[in-house]
């Protein structure tokens, strides 16, 4: 397995901070968020493990801070986001344009929706198609507001990645690689 | 191709964002009654014991959320898509991980918030404090 460095480290660190922080500042808005973008983007720059401890952490950090650590929100907010990594690396390795992962954001995002079906009819009890019309506008949004985002903003934010984690870095004791 | 390209996203954008001031639209709504009328208010608390049950008159431009806050002592969390009512009375779910408010409208589960749900005559709405199963 290929050493991690401390400036990749650290990368991986504030983009898991940037990750965490956007969606806090647009929590006001339920469902408007960038997150997916990140995720995906993260996805297509990081090996396997170091996008699943981002995730983790993005995911553990959200819900203790919005008081969701419990059975209802956590397995399935981290499968949610999973199926996006899991995907990303298997059966769509292959695309890599804006508009292919755009359309890709708005089957993430209604799958993400879809997840939550399960602790909503079974754990909170509610009727499965009165949880299903309800949602259908916040799914709307999510999945557009996704669509848009990866469409306009993956090409250069993954510019920007790659040239970062391109630079050459700087061992531990101080030498250059 | 780039040009093409450009257009294709800028014609893609411009659908998706009606779509998300359709979602904006549907989620942001305000129903206010359209004529005169009585509705009934219902509240049951965890042990399905019903507390009280009054019918309140409204008029025209009225919503459910105005009759609520004129008669009742509630409390909510305010969001760009209306209010989330946490307290009504004696029925409390300071936190929505352990305990919600359920909303049945005429006894059937309510597929819309409170600040979206019409006023008709003669509607039955009934709130009900229900614990989290997990």
């Amino acid at each position: 397995m290929k050493k991690m460095t401390i400036k990749r480290l650290v990368i991986i660190s504030i983009l898991t901070a940037i990750l965490f922080v956007q969606e806090q500042i647009l929590s006001f808005i339920p469902n408007v968020q960038l997150t997916f973008l990140l995720i995906i983007l993260y996805c297509k720059t990081f090996n396997f493990i170091e996008s699943v401890l981002m995730i983790t952490v993005h995911v553990i950090l959200d819900s203790l801070l919005m008081g969701s650590f419990n059975l209802i929100v956590v397995p399935f907010m981290y499968a949610g986001y999973l199926v996006i990594l899991i995907t990303l690396k298997t059966i769509f390795k292959k695309v890599n344009y804006s508009l292919g992962l755009a359309f890709l954001s708005i089957l993430y995002s209604l799958i993400y929706c879809w997840i939550f079906f399960i602790p909503g009819v079974f754990m909170l009890q509610i009727p499965f198609w009165t949880y299903f019309i309800q949602d259908i506008p916040f799914e709307i949004l999510l999945a557009a507001l996704s669509f848009l985002s990866v469409l306009w903003l993956y090409k250069p934010l993954k510019r920007v990645l790659d040239s970062q984690l391109e630079e050459k870095t700087i061992n531990e004791s101080g030498d250059s690689l | 191709m780039l040009r093409k390209k450009l257009i294709l996203k800028i014609i893609y954008s411009i659908i998706v964002l009606g779509l998300i001031i359709t979602g904006f639209v549907m989620l942001a709504k305000r129903e206010e009654a359209k004529d005169n009328g009585t509705i009934t208010i219902e509240l049951i608390d965890l042990e399905n014991n019903v507390l009280s049950t009054k019918n309140h008159n409204y008029k025209v431009g009225d919503t459910l959320f105005k009759i609520l806050d004129d008669n009742y002592d509630i409390e909510y969390e305010n969001s760009v898509f209306g209010g989330y009512i946490i307290k009504i009375d004696s029925l409390h779910a300071p936190n929505k991980n352990e305990l919600f408010i359920k909303i049945l409208v005429n006894d059937e589960f309510s597929t819309v918030g409170v600040s979206q749900i019409k006023l008709e005559n003669k509607l039955k709405v009934t709130f009900i404090l229900t614990r989290v199963e997990t």
